[in-house]
């Protein structure tokens, strides 16, 4: 079904749908207030405005906003992924180590640093070649 | 280590009197892709390399030349 939409809206309708549910989780438990139609809302339109602009031009970004790219893209694609990955374990550690320093709760702690170790074995498992 | 391949693609291309819009149009990949080729900045895997060098219809190795390898650490 993705496919039939025009890869330009893609990306914006994703941005609106995911919006909706979390505008929807936010007055379900707060109820319909200034942070829902003052911030929320708004952020979601303009966010989905942007994709859709930033959508049409004629650069890197943009074909991956639009999931169009070519195999260079999908590698630049790749390696910003790697980056974040990255960026995001040692903010687990962190994370982790500052929770430990706090004597707070340490289990959510933990299963966000454990994540990226658990990811890395089943990559490697579903990734390996099979020589 | 990152090589560079020297290659005849813009050579190519302005010899056949091609836009670098054009050329990636008929390779199915982003003008970018075309640029980052031409300036050897980026090494095109090898079905892209022999899509271009069957367009260009010239042997592989005429088109991105081994001995003019550069590798850098």
């Amino acid at each position: 079904m993705i496919n039939q939409i025009p890869p330009r809206l893609r990306a914006p309708i994703r941005v609106l749908v995911v919006g909706v549910v979390i505008v929807s989780i936010a007055i379900a438990g707060h109820g319909w207030g200034p942070p829902v139609y003052g911030v929320l809302i708004p952020f979601v339109v303009l966010l989905a405005a942007g994709y859709y602009v930033w959508g049409g031009r004629d650069s890197d970004t943009s074909a991956v906003i639009r999931r169009d790219m070519d195999e260079r893209q999908a590698q630049q694609r790749l390696q910003v992924q790697a980056l974040i990955g990255k960026v995001m374990s040692v903010a687990a550690a962190i994370a982790y180590l500052i929770a430990v320093a706090v004597n707070t709760t340490l289990w959510p702690f933990g299963v966000a640093l454990a994540l990226p170790a658990l990811t890395a074995i089943a990559g490697s498992v579903l990734y390996r070649e099979h020589a | 280590m990152l090589y560079i391949v020297r290659n005849q693609v813009r050579d190519q291309r302005v010899a056949q009197g091609l836009s670098q819009a054009e050329l990636a149009a008929v390779l199915a990949v982003s003008r970018q892709t075309v640029i980052s080729i031409e300036s050897g900045r980026y090494l095109p895997s090898l079905p892209l390399a022999f899509r271009i060098a069957r367009f260009f219809q010239l042997p592989i190795e005429k088109l991105f030349d081994p001995d003019d390898e550069v590798s850098q650490r």
